[in-house]
C-alpha cells in the first residue's frame, strides 16, 4: 500500500528552495549567456543544449534520444509498459505509431468545444461578484473539472481540490524536471498511485460515466481496463498537469507586462478567441510550462557536428534540450524578446516540438483560452499584500490572488 | 521613352501586320527541296519573289507568305557558318528530340507519329497562298509552278470558319478566336487600340532590327561579308551582313481537335456536376463560345462583343471567374503570376505571340479537323517554347497542383482542372486528349531583302 | 535544421578530361536508378552533381562534385563515398588518382572546399572563394516528403473541400479526418518556415547593420591603416583619439571608394562583350540534358577578367549580396525570385574560373528570364567581372538586362549536365510552399478568413 499523497511535500517555503526556484522560473539570463558562449554546455553527463538549431536536432534524432515520460509511467505501475499509451512516450517508430493511433481515436478533435463548455460553465459562476479570488486555485480546479467531467472521473466536488493537486503533482513528475529520490519524487508517485486508484473506481463504475465520456467510450468499445487506466493517468497528468500549469504562467506573464495584458484584454473584449489564444500563448512562450525537457541519450550522438560548438553526447548521457532557451534565440526568432502575439506559430515550442508535441494541444489551447477569458473580462490586477513570493508547488505558486473589477 | 520606329511596310512581311481574315480562302504548301539543285531553285525563288507580299496587303489581290525552314536554307546555299547564326532553336528544329520533350511532344504525340514536318517527310518550306475567291485561289496555286526539285510535301487546305461582324474566327470547338493579340505599334490593330492597352508590345518582340521592349535590338543572323560581295544586305553592328533585319520566324504546329471527345467530355462532365455544358466549356478556355470573358461574366456568356479589357490578379484575385489552369490564362496571364500588376504585365509581354493561324478542313468532306497554328516571334526560346512549356504546359502553373492545359495538354483521359469558387475547389477531371499535334517546324519570315540575297 | 554545401574540387590532366567526362556521364543525368537508391538510402542530399569543368589554359581541368545536404556536411560526404564508392572511385582512377573505397572518404574531405567571401575564409586551407544560396531554409528531406504526401493527399478530399458552408467547418472536417488517422499529428504542430514570412524591408537602419556587417568581413585592413595612422600621428590617451580613427577610417574609405569607381568604370569601357551566338551543336549538347524531369540543373563555368580589380570587385559583390539575402526580403527568395532550390557560386581555387552551379525549377528559358526581369542587378553585379558578358554600368546595371545578349552568353559558357541528382525531382518551390501553407493552416488557421485563405491554396500559388 503506497503512502497518501501529501501535497505539503512538494511545496517550496525555504530560501533556499525560492532562490532554487526562480532560477528555474527565470533562466532567461542564463539562457542568452549560454547560448552567446557555451551553446552546448556540458557537466558531467549531463548536457545543456541552448540553441534552437540544436534543440530541434536533439528533438528530432528520436533514434539517439529517448524521453523519459515512458519510464516515468512505467514507475507508477508494473503493467503500464505493456499498455498501448505506453508507446506515445516511445522513441520506437513502430510501436509510437500505433500508440499515437490509439490515443487519437480517443482524444476526437470535435470533443473540444464541449470541453471549452465545461471550463467556461465552471469558472463564470466562481467570478461572479468577486473581487478577489485566488486565480491559481481556480486554474488548477477548473483544469480537473473538466478533466473529470470529460473523462468520466468518479471524483465528487470535495475531492476535487485533492484531485487538482495529485494531477499537477503528476504532471510534474511525468514531464517535469526535479531530482528523483527526494521528497518530491516520493509525493509525485503517491499522487500517482492515488490517480490510478481514481481510474480503477471509474472504470468500475463506467455506465454512470455516460456514452459522452472517455470512459465511457473507452469501455463500450471493449479497451481493457488496465490500458485504459494507463492511457488516463497518461492524460491526466498532461491536463491537470500541463494545462494548469500553462494557464496560471500566462497569467503571471500578462501581470508582469502591462502591453502584453491589454492586447490580451482586447482579444477578450472582442471576444475573438483567436487573438486571445495567440496572446496568451505568446505570453507563455515567455514562462513556458517547463524550460525543457530531458533527454537521454541512448546512442552516441555528436550536436552540431561540423561546426565550432559541436558537442559529443555518449550513450547515457543526460541531454536537457532547453526549448524555452531556443524560443529566444535570435538567430531564428525574430525580435525574440518583444511580445509579439502575431509572430509566426513556428517559433513557439510551447506545446513541444517534433515527435513528441503535446497530444492534447487542441484541448489545452481552449482550456487555456477559456480559463483567463473570463477573468480577463474583468480589469484584474495582482493584489499588492501577495507580492510577497507565495509558497510554490513544482513550478507553479500555489495560491495568487488578483483583484478584479 | 523615344517614338518607335515604324515597321518598314516595304520589307517587312505581311502576316506581321495581319492574320489576313479578308482572305477566306487559303491554302498551306509544304514544300521539300531535294538534295543539289540550287540553281534551280534560286531561279525558282527569283520567279515567286515578285509575288510575295509585303506590309499591307493590296485587298484585293491575293497574298503570298514564303516560310523557309533551317533545312531549306541550306537547300538554298546558305553556308553552315551563316546559318549558324541563327538562333539555336530555328536551326535544331522543332523536331529536336529534347525541344519535342519540353513542347510536350512525347508519346503518341512525338514527331514521329505527325503527318508531316519530322524526318519522314520533311519541310523544308511552307508557302501560304490567301485568296478572296476559291477562284482566285485556284489561279494563285496554278500560278506558282514547283520546279522538279521542289516537291510538294502536303497541302493544308485552310479555311476561316463563320467570321463574326467583330471580325473574329471560330476555332473547330466553336469558340471565337483571336481576341487577345499582341499589337505593334504603328500597325492598323494597335491604332484601334487604347495607347494604354496592356497589350501594346515592342516591335522587336516580333520583327527583327526593331527595339524590344527593354530597348535592346534582338540578337539577329548575319551573313559573313565574304558571302555578301555585292552588297545586298545591310551591313549589321558587328561589321557582318545583316540577313535578319525585317524577318521574324514563324512557329507552325497542325493541331487535330477532337470536336466528338470535347463534346462527349463536356456534355458527361456538366451532366455529373449538373451544370451547363456551355459553363464547363467556358472553364477550360476562359471565355464563352461567343468571346466574352468569364472575369467578367463568370456567371452566363456577355451579350456584348468580346471583351478583353481585364486583368486576372486585378479583376478576378481568387479566380472565382476564370480558372487559373484555363486556356487563355495559361496562354497569356496577364498580371497574374507578380504582385505588381505593370511590372507582372510587363514580364508577361515578353512572352507574347502574335497568332496568325487558322483553322484546316480534311479534304473528303470539308470538315475542319483542327487549327494551324501559327504564330510570330523574333525569339523562338523565349517567345513560343517558353509559353508552350512554361505556362500552358506546366505542371505547377501559378501554384496548381499536377495539372496541364485541359485544351492542348495531353490529358490523356486523366486531365483535370481546378475550378476554384465560392464553395472551395472543385475538379473537372477525366479529360481526354482534345488536341494532337500532327505536324510542324520552325520558320523563318524572310524580308524582301533577304529572299533577294537568298535568290541571286 | 539547416542545410550544408558541399563542394568538392578535384584537379586532374587536362588530358584525361573525356576519359572522365564519359564515366561521370555514365552515372546519369538524372541519376541511373541504382546510384539514386543508395543516395536516397542516405535521406540528407537535397541535390548532387558530379560534372567535369574543362580545362580553360593551362593542362589543369576539375572534377566538381557539388551537393546540398541535410545537416552537416562532413557526415554527407562520408555517406555518399560509401554510397558511390564504385562510380566515384572509378571517376577518380580515370583522372589519374589512386584511390582505394576506404580511402575515399578521406580523399573527398581532404578536396571538400568551404565557400566564403571573407579575407581569411578564402585564405585558409580549404577555402574557396564563392556564394552560397538555399531557396529551402529550414526544410529538411523528411518535412519536404511529408507535407508534400499531406498536400496530395488533402487536396484529394473534395468531398470535404467544396460544398456550401464556412470554409472554418471544411477545415475543422479536414482536421477531425487527418486526426483520426493518428500519423499526421506532426501536422498540427507549427513549425518555423520562413520562406512563407512576410517580407523584410531594406530600411537605412538595415543598410547601416550590412555596413558595420563589412567592417570585420572586409574593410578590417583599412580600419587596421586608420588605427595605424592614428596611432602614429595622435597618442591614444587623448579624448579625440577614437573620434579621430573613425574620421580617418571614413576618409579612406571614401578615397578607395573613388578609386575604385573610377578603375571600374575605366574597365567597362575598355572591357570588349561578346556577341556571338552559341553553336547549335553546343545548345543541342545542353538541351540533351535538360527538361528530363520538372527540376533542372544549370551549370555555367566562365572565365574571371584578368587583374586584381576583379578579383576584389568578385568579392565584395558576393559579400553585398549574401548580406543583404540574410536581411532584406523574404528568406529563401532572390529578390522576387522564388525558383532556386540550391545554387553557389565557387571560384575554382588556383584559376580564373567562376563556376556558377544551380538547382531550379522549371524551364531554362523561364529561369534566365526571371534573372533578367527580377535580379539583373545582382547576376550582372557578379558575371560583370567575366570575360565577354555584355556592357554594364558601374558593376550593377545595364547586363543582364539586354536579354537577348545575355541569354546567348549563359548558353555559351553553360557545360552539359554530367551525373545530377535531385531528391524530389518533379517538386516545385511554389508547390512546397503551398503544402508548407497548407500544413501550417492545419496547425494553426482559427478565424474564418484564415481558413478561406488556406482553402484557397487548394487551387492558388503560394
Amino acid at each position: 500500500m503506497p503512502t497518501p499523497f501529501d501535497p505539503s511535500l512538494l511545496e517550496v517555503r525555504s530560501f533556499r528552495g525560492r532562490c532554487a526556484q526562480w532560477l528555474v522560473d527565470h533562466p532567461g539570463f542564463l539562457f542568452a549567456f549560454f547560448r552567446a558562449v557555451w551553446p552546448n554546455l556540458r557537466v558531467c553527463r549531463y548536457v545543456l543544449v541552448t540553441r534552437r538549431d540544436d534543440v530541434e536536432d536533439v528533438m528530432s534524432q528520436t533514434g539517439a534520444f529517448a524521453t523519459r515520460v515512458g519510464p516515468r509511467l512505467a514507475a507508477l505501475h508494473p503493467d503500464y509498459p505493456n499498455t498501448p499509451v505506453f508507446g506515445l512516450g516511445s522513441d520506437d517508430d513502430g510501436t509510437y505509431a500505433e500508440a499515437l493511433q490509439a490515443a487519437s481515436a480517443v482524444l476526437e478533435l470535435g470533443d473540444v468545444p464541449g470541453v471549452a463548455r465545461i471550463a467556461r460553465g465552471f469558472v463564470e459562476p466562481r467570478l461572479a461578484g468577486r473581487t478577489t479570488i485566488d486565480a491559481a486555485e481556480l486554474i488548477r480546479l477548473t483544469q480537473a473539472d473538466a478533466a473529470r467531467r470529460y473523462f468520466g472521473l468518479d471524483v465528487d466536488d470535495a475531492a476535487l481540490p485533492q484531485f487538482a493537486l495529485c494531477g499537477l503533482a503528476l504532471g510534474n513528475y511525468m514531464f517535469g524536471v526535479q531530482a528523483t529520490g527526494s521528497d518530491t519524487w516520493r509525493a509525485s508517485r503517491a499522487a500517482g498511485a492515488e490517480i490510478s486508484a481514481i481510474m480503477r473506481r471509474s472504470i468500475a463504475h463506467a455506465p454512470a460515466a455516460g456514452p459522452n465520456t472517455l470512459i465511457g467510450r473507452l469501455v463500450a468499445s471493449g479497451v481493457a481496463a488496465g490500458d485504459i487506466e494507463a492511457m488516463l493517468t497518461g492524460f491526466v497528468a498532461g491536463w491537470v498537469g500541463g494545462a494548469t500549469v500553462a494557464a496560471i504562467h500566462a497569467l503571471q506573464v500578462l501581470l508582469g507586462r502591462s502591453r502584453a495584458m491589454r492586447a490580451a484584454r482586447e482579444a477578450a473584449a472582442d471576444c475573438d478567441d483567436a487573438a486571445l489564444g495567440r496572446c496568451l500563448f505568446e505570453a507563455i512562450r515567455f514562462s513556458p510550462i517547463f524550460p525543457g525537457a530531458f533527454r537521454d541519450c541512448i546512442a552516441d550522438y555528436t550536436i552540431a557536428a561540423g561546426t565550432r560548438r559541436r558537442c559529443a553526447v555518449r550513450s547515457g548521457d543526460v541531454v536537457m534540450p532547453a526549448t524555452h532557451s531556443a524560443m529566444f534565440d535570435g538567430t531564428r526568432v525574430a525580435a525574440p524578446r518583444r511580445f509579439d502575439p502575431d509572430r509566426p506559430a513556428g517559433d513557439s515550442m510551447v506545446l513541444g516540438y517534433g515527435r513528441h508535441f503535446c497530444i492534447g494541444h487542441a484541448f489545452g489551447r481552449a482550456l487555456v483560452v477559456e480559463t483567463l477569458k473570463p477573468l480577463l473580462h474583468r480589469r484584474v490586477w495582482q493584489r499588492r499584500i501577495d507580492r510577497l513570493p507565495p509558497a510554490y508547488f513544482g513550478t507553479v505558486p500555489l495560491t495568487l490572488m488578483v483583484q478584479l473589477r | 521613352m523615344t517614338e518607335p520606329v515604324p515597321l518598314d511596310a516595304n520589307e517587312v512581311p505581311t502576316l506581321v501586320f495581319g492574320a489576313l481574315t479578308r482572305w477566306q480562302y487559303a491554302t498551306c504548301l509544304v514544300l521539300r527541296f531535294t538534295p543539289g539543285g540550287v540553281a534551280a531553285r534560286r531561279v525558282w525563288l527569283r520567279t515567286l519573289a515578285g509575288r510575295l507580299t509585303y506590309g499591307i496587303a493590296d485587298r484585293n489581290a491575293p497574298a503570298h507568305v514564303l516560310a523557309l525552314a533551317a533545312s531549306g536554307l541550306t537547300a538554298l546555299g546558305l553556308d553552315t557558318a551563316d546559318l549558324d547564326t541563327f538562333s539555336a532553336a530555328f536551326v535544331n528544329g522543332m523536331t529536336a528530340p529534347y525541344r519535342s520533350r519540353a513542347l510536350g511532344d512525347e508519346g503518341d504525340r512525338r514527331p514521329g507519329c505527325w503527318d508531316w514536318g519530322n524526318d519522314a517527310a520533311p519541310a523544308d518550306a511552307l508557302l501560304f497562298i490567301y485568296a478572296l475567291s476559291q477562284a482566285q485561289l485556284s489561279a494563285a496555286v496554278g500560278a506558282v509552278l514547283l520546279p522538279p526539285d521542289v516537291h510538294l510535301v502536303q497541302e493544308i487546305k485552310l479555311q476561316v470558319r463563320a467570321q463574326t461582324p467583330s471580325g473574329f474566327m471560330v476555332e473547330p470547338f466553336g469558340f471565337l478566336d483571336g481576341i487577345s493579340q499582341p499589337l505593334i505599334p504603328g500597325t492598323p490593330p494597335a491604332a484601334a487600340a487604347t495607347p494604354q492597352s496592356n497589350d501594346v508590345v515592342a516591335a522587336g518582340e516580333f520583327v527583327l532590327g526593331y527595339a524590344d521592349s527593354h530597348g535592346y535590338l534582338p540578337a539577329a543572323p548575319t551573313v559573313a561579308s565574304a558571302n555578301d560581295p555585292d552588297g545586298v544586305l545591310p551591313t549589321a553592328s558587328n561589321g557582318q551582313r545583316d540577313i535578319g533585319r525585317n524577318s521574324t520566324f514563324l512557329v507552325v504546329r497542325q493541331l487535330r481537335q477532337d470536336v466528338a471527345a470535347f463534346d462527349n467530355w463536356v456534355a458527361g462532365c456538366a451532366a455529373a456536376l449538373s451544370m451547363p455544358a456551355d459553363y464547363i466549356a467556358a472553364q477550360l478556355i476562359g471565355r464563352w463560345q461567343n468571346g466574352t470573358s468569364l472575369v467578367r461574366n463568370p456567371r452566363a456568356p456577355g451579350t456584348d462583343d468580346p471583351d478583353n479589357d481585364f486583368l486576372f490578379r486585378r479583376d478576378d484575385p481568387r479566380a472565382f471567374g476564370c480558372p487559373r489552369g484555363a486556356h487563355i490564362r495559361r496562354s497569356n496571364p496577364r498580371d497574374a503570376l507578380h504582385a505588381k500588376a505593370e511590372q507582372a504585365v510587363r514580364i508577361t509581354n515578353r512572352h507574347r505571340i502574335l497568332r496568325v493561324g487558322r483553322p484546316y478542313i480534311v479534304p473528303p468532306h470539308g470538315n475542319a479537323g483542327g487549327m494551324l497554328f501559327m504564330c510570330l516571334n523574333t525569339e523562338i526560346e523565349r517567345q513560343f517554347e517558353f509559353l508552350q512549356q512554361t505556362w500552358v504546359l506546366g505542371p505547377s502553373f501559378d501554384g496548381l497542383r499536377d495539372e496541364t492545359d485541359p485544351l492542348v495538354g495531353a490529358n490523356g483521359g486523366t486531365g483535370a482542372l481546378t475550378v476554384q469558387g465560392e464553395q472551395g475547389p472543385q475538379y473537372l477531371a477525366g479529360m481526354p486528349d482534345f488536341v494532337t499535334p500532327i505536324g510542324g517546324g520552325y520558320f523563318w519570315l524572310p524580308s524582301r531583302t533577304a529572299v533577294h540575297y537568298l535568290s541571286v | 535544421m539547416s542545410h550544408s554545401f558541399v563542394t568538392v574540387v578535384v584537379p586532374f590532366a587536362a588530358g584525361r578530361a573525356g576519359d572522365v567526362l564519359t564515366l561521370v556521364r555514365g552515372m546519369g543525368n538524372p541519376a541511373a536508378p541504382a546510384l539514386r537508391t543508395s543516395i536516397e538510402s542516405l535521406d540528407v542530399v537535397h541535390f548532387m552533381s558530379v560534372n567535369v569543368i574543362p580545362a580553360d589554359q593551362g593542362d589543369r581541368a576539375h572534377l566538381l562534385l557539388e551537393m546540398s545536404v541535410d545537416g552537416p556536411g562532413e557526415a554527407a560526404l562520408r555517406g555518399v563515398a560509401v554510397a558511390l564508392a564504385q562510380p566515384l572511385t572509378d571517376v577518380l582512377t580515370a583522372a589519374g588518382y589512386t584511390v582505394s573505397a576506404t580511402g575515399l572518404p578521406a580523399f573527398l574531405s581532404r578536396h571538400s572546399r568551404t565557400l566564403a567571401t571573407t579575407w581569411y575564409g578564402t585564405a585558409r586551407s580549404g577555402g574557396a572563394l564563392g556564394l552560397a544560396f538555399c531557396g529551402s531554409p529550414n526544410m529538411p528531406l523528411r518535412r519536404i516528403r511529408d507535407e508534400a504526401a499531406l498536400g496530395d493527399l488533402v487536396a484529394d478530399w473534395s468531398d470535404l473541400l467544396y460544398g456550401p458552408g464556412p470554409a472554418l467547418d471544411k477545415l475543422a472536417a479536414v482536421r477531425d479526418r487527418l486526426w483520426a488517422r493518428g500519423r499526421w499529428k506532426w501536422a498540427f504542430d507549427a513549425e518555423q518556415t520562413p520562406f512563407l514570412l512576410p517580407r523584410r524591408d531594406d530600411t537605412p537602419s538595415v543598410y547601416a547593420r550590412i555596413f558595420l556587417a563589412s567592417i570585420p568581413a572586409l574593410l578590417w585592413p583599412v580600419l587596421l591603416v586608420a588605427l595605424l595612422i592614428c596611432a602614429l600621428r595622435w597618442s591614444v590617451l587623448h579624448w579625440w583619439w577614437i573620434p579621430s580613427v573613425v574620421g580617418v577610417f571614413a576618409l579612406l574609405l571614401i578615397v578607395l571608394a573613388a578609386v575604385l569607381l573610377v578603375l571600374v568604370r575605366r574597365a567597362e569601357k575598355t572591357d570588349i562583350p561578346e556577341d556571338v551566338a552559341p553553336s547549335p551543336q553546343h545548345v543541342a549538347e545542353v538541351m540533351d540534358g535538360e527538361n528530363h524531369v520538372t527540376l533542372n540543373l544549370l551549370i555555367v563555368v566562365t572565365r574571371l577578367k584578368p587583374g586584381w580589380l576583379r578579383r576584389f570587385t568578385l568579392r565584395a559583390g558576393f559579400w553585398v549580396t549574401s548580406a543583404a539575402l540574410a536581411r532584406i526580403g523574404v528568406p529563401g527568395w532572390l529578390g522576387d525570385v522564388g525558383v532556386v532550390q540550391f545554387a553557389r557560386w565557387v571560384l575554382l581555387p588556383g584559376t580564373d574560373q567562376l563556376v556558377f552551379a544551380s538547382n531550379y525549377d522549371g524551364a531554362w528559358e523561364s529561369y534566365l528570364e526571371d534573372f533578367v526581369e527580377l535580379v539583373a542587378y545582382g547576376v550582372t553585379a557578379v558575371w560583370t567581372n567575366c570575360r565577354g558578358f555584355p556592357k554594364t554600368f558601374l558593376l550593377f546595371w545595364k547586363g543582364a538586362k539586354d536579354s537577348d545578349r545575355f541569354r546567348r552568353y549563359v548558353r555559351r559558357y553553360q557545360i552539359a549536365t554530367g551525373f545530377w541528382y535531385a531528391a524530389f525531382p518533379d517538386l516545385t518551390l511554389v508547390q512546397m510552399r503551398t503544402n508548407a501553407a497548407i500544413r501550417l493552416g492545419i496547425a494553426g488557421a482559427q478565424t474564418e478568413q484564415e481558413a478561406q485563405a488556406w482553402l484557397d491554396l487548394f487551387s492558388a500559388p503560394r
